[in-house]
């Protein structure tokens, strides 16, 4: 007789071959490897998540350190600021007491006002000795800020990087989410008694397991674009050049930067400028035609590796395919610039000098008033150093570029009447001059003692049909006709007592004495009611 | 050994073309059961890819606000960073200014009317004061009436505002429009989050509709289920395709 518990034994082994039980073996297996993989991704989430809270903290440290550098920097610049106009006044006082000594002829007089410029001289003296190196120059502030900027910039790429160990943190839950229904999904076939809904589920349950998986694998293997702390400090010594106009040395600092974090934006950006600013100062088509098309390419990186793309870096991109002369490009990218910064003005003159570039100058005229229009209650600071400056720039760029041409330079021509018009104030007949006109311009020393001690500069113009409401701007610029002359510039307005009425000379060294804050070459230009009458050059 | 008893040949029951209600209804039953056992299995699956795809939508909506908000973060140090470079060179023309109008006041102190067109030039103060106001003009780049108020007081905060609109013709990101961006995203992620929490719902009342015993049992939590799984599926396309 048989053993009965053998027999049930064999009819257990035989029940255990049946396909029920071997789906169960599968489903068993597959609940252990998604528990496996689900604590996984839970304990990458924590990892990433301590990355997150780290990252976050030195931004916090990064960003407070920027606006404690930047307070600092601010307070000392201040102190400077007024040290040098006490000086600069001191100097200025010596120099008129001086050419006044020079005009008398009362000995005790003269002797006194020796005395007193000899005083301001030592007051001069003194300021200068307290300032410290190179406060005098004018990227002085951007060298005192530069560890204020670095500092912000580290903050900017700690808070990228934060956002991306972020991103893998939500990315590892998201899978652990998916996991946890599959899981379900299991459990629930254990319990079925249905077959083909057993498979299903199964089946369904291993589908996304894999799927979980593999994204797991593709977060865990995603870099975070974020340039590193060595990267940032790297582009900071090229900005330190590019302050210094040393484009070529802040060109290579900038491939070392960017050959260790190519997703570094900023840094693409700068190496753009690099390259475009190193072929600008040659003022040389040829070194352009080298060195700009590299420039464009630059610009292209920065633009493509950005999260977040504005306007700013269509615009950039699109002005050096302008000069490259690959209009359509140029086109497409301003379309995008305009549609994300549709109140910039800055891109509104971009589209007007591509217009003009393509030979339609009625858009590029319309496009112009547009933005002159626009500009008309800005204030003279956004006018005059920021927005007009620009195209006075952009006019040098194109004819090194060998965008030229009549419709060019009037195009360019006409901003700067509006530069002036903007600038001069009500009058009685905008950009209309009823056939008067000023002509024969004379712009050299003065021969004065003013002239002698103070390099002043004299002018002198023909006139005629000036009547009472008619304004003249003699505007002067320095650093080839770019950078306006607040102080000496001025506007002369004609009143019914005023000597300049109807016709007349206005002779040199009669009235009109300035000194000029370029010690280069200097171009003035005449304008009547807005309309440019004449412009003249003096090299000192 | 006997043979069995057999047992005596009777005919079989009379075949009737009429079925048997009862068994009729149980296999109708069954069938019901089977049916709606398989419905509620492909239910299942259906909310389990609906959660998987929920969660990956939270997911990237969690990102991109994460992202927004870091460069929100960044806009807004860059911004701080303009207004404390305008905030400076608004100081520079204020302190320039301050001269400009220092200049005229001690000028007339010491020669009343001395920067006018008939200020004459006799003595020793006369010609300081001269030296004064021509000094003064070398002062005048931030005189422009557009910064000074009618007092004769420089506006600092409006010189800083020219500095920073200039600064912004090149348009660099808001911090508020993409900390607004961000919120937004905040608010879908939200969305998902709590349109997983109706899905959670629904995966109950299915699983406990499949182990009930009866129809209308099942039913009773299956109809629910269906309910937060279709309004589910009607809002996730509302909100994201």
């Amino acid at each position: 007789m048989e053993n009965p518990l053998h027999e049930a034994n064999e009819q257990i082994e035989h029940l255990e071959e049946a396909p029920e039980s071997r789906l169960k073996v599968v489903i068993t297996v597959a609940i252990l490897v998604v528990t496996m993989l689900t604590t996984g991704a839970g304990v990458l989430a924590a990892i990433w998540s301590a990355h997150q809270s780290e990252t976050q903290r030195e931004r916090q440290q990064a960003a407070t350190k920027s606006l404690e550098e930047g307070l600092t920097v601010n307070s000392q610049l201040a102190s400077v600021d007024s040290a040098i106009d006490d000086s600069t006044e001191a100097q200025w006082r010596r120099t008129f007491l001086t050419v006044y000594s020079m005009e008398l002829s009362d000995r005790s007089l003269v002797r006194d006002l020796k005395r007193q410029a000899d005083a301001a001289q030592k007051v001069a003296g003194q300021i200068d000795a307290r300032l410290p190196k190179g406060a005098r120059d004018s990227s002085y502030s951007d060298r005192l800020n530069q560890d204020s900027t670095t500092e912000s910039e580290l903050a900017a790429a700690y808070a990228r990087e934060s956002a991306g160990w972020l991103e893998k943190h939500n990315g590892a839950l998201s899978v652990v989410s998916m996991l946890a229904l599959s899981l379900f999904l299991l459990g629930l076939a254990l319990t079925l008694g249905n077959r083909p809904t057993q498979i299903g589920f199964t089946g369904l349950a291993m589908v996304m397991t894999l799927i979980a998986a593999a994204r797991l694998v593709q977060i865990d293997g995603s870099t975070i674009k974020a340039p590193t702390e060595d990267c940032i400090r790297t582009a900071a010594q090229a900005n330190a050049f590019v302050v210094d106009t040393q484009y070529k040395q802040a060109e290579g600092k900038l491939q070392t930067a960017l050959a260790t974090c190519p997703s570094y934006g900023e840094a693409w950006s700068a190496l753009g400028q690099a390259r475009f600013y190193q072929g600008a100062i040659t003022n040389s088509p040829a070194a352009a035609r080298q060195l700009w098309p590299r420039a464009q390419q630059a610009d292209q990186h920065a633009l493509d590796v950005a999260d977040t793309k504005s306007g700013e870096l269509y615009n950039d991109l699109a002005f050096m395919q302008m000069l490259n002369h690959d209009y359509a490009a140029a086109q497409a990218n301003l379309a995008k610039a305009r549609e994300l910064s549709p109140q910039s003005n800055y891109v509104l003159g971009s589209l007007a000098e591509l217009a003009v570039a393509r030979g339609d100058d009625t858009t590029a005229e319309r496009l112009l008033r547009e933005a002159a229009l626009r500009l008309k209650d800005a204030g003279p600071y956004l006018r005059n150093s920021y927005f007009f400056a620009s195209l006075r720039d952009d006019h040098g760029y194109f004819k090194q570029a060998g965008i030229t041409g009549p419709k060019v330079d009037t195009f360019f021509l006409h901003a700067r009447e509006y530069e002036a018009l903007l600038d001069s104030g009500a009058m009685s007949s905008p950009l209309d001059t009823h056939g008067a006109g000023i002509t024969d311009l004379v712009f050299r020393r003065s021969r004065s003692v003013l002239g002698h001690v103070a390099k002043a500069v004299t002018i002198g113009f023909r006139y005629h049909g000036l009547k009472p409401g008619d304004v003249i701007a003699l505007r002067f610029y320095g650093y080839q006709d770019t950078t306006y002359d607040t102080v000496a510039s001025f506007i002369q307005r004609v009143n019914d007592g005023s000597p300049l009425l109807v016709d007349g000379v206005e002779k040199p060294d009669s009235h009109f004495r300035v000194t000029l804050a370029s010690q280069y070459e200097t171009t003035l230009e005449v304008y009547l009611n807005g309309i440019l009458q004449g412009e003249t050059t003096y090299t000192p | 050994m006997s043979s069995p008893q057999q047992s005596a040949w009777a005919p079989p029951p009379p075949r009737t073309d009429r079925p048997d209600p009862a068994a009729t209804k149980d296999f109708h039953h069954a069938h019901e059961h089977n049916r709606l056992a398989l419905i509620l299995a492909l239910s299942i699956a259906v909310v389990s890819v609906l959660g998987a795809i929920v969660g990956w939508r939270a997911e990237t909506h969690a990102s991109r606000a994460s992202l927004l908000e870091q460069d929100s973060v960044a806009a807004s140090i860059a911004a701080t960073q303009i207004r404390a470079q305008a905030d400076a060179e608004a100081g520079k023309a204020d302190s320039n200014y301050v001269h400009y109008r220092r200049l005229a006041d001690q000028a007339n102190e010491l020669s009343p009317g001395a920067c006018g067109p008939d200020g004459s030039r006799r003595t020793l103060s006369d010609f300081d004061a001269g030296a004064l106001c021509q000094t003064q003009v070398q002062f005048s780049g931030y005189s422009s009436t557009f910064y000074v108020d009618q007092k004769g007081n420089f506006e600092q905060q409006r010189y800083a505002a020219d500095y920073v609109a200039a600064q912004n013709e090149r348009d660099p990101l808001d911090p508020e429009v993409v900390a607004g961006l961000a919120e937004t995203e905040r608010h879908h992620e939200d969305a998902m989050l709590y349109l997983s929490l109706v899905l959670v719902l629904s995966l109950a009342l299915l699983t406990l509709a499949r182990v009930g015993k009866s129809v209308p049992a099942r039913l009773l939590l299956a109809v629910p289920g269906w309910l937060c799984l279709t309004g589910s599926a009607v809002f996730l396309i509302a909100t994201e395709v």
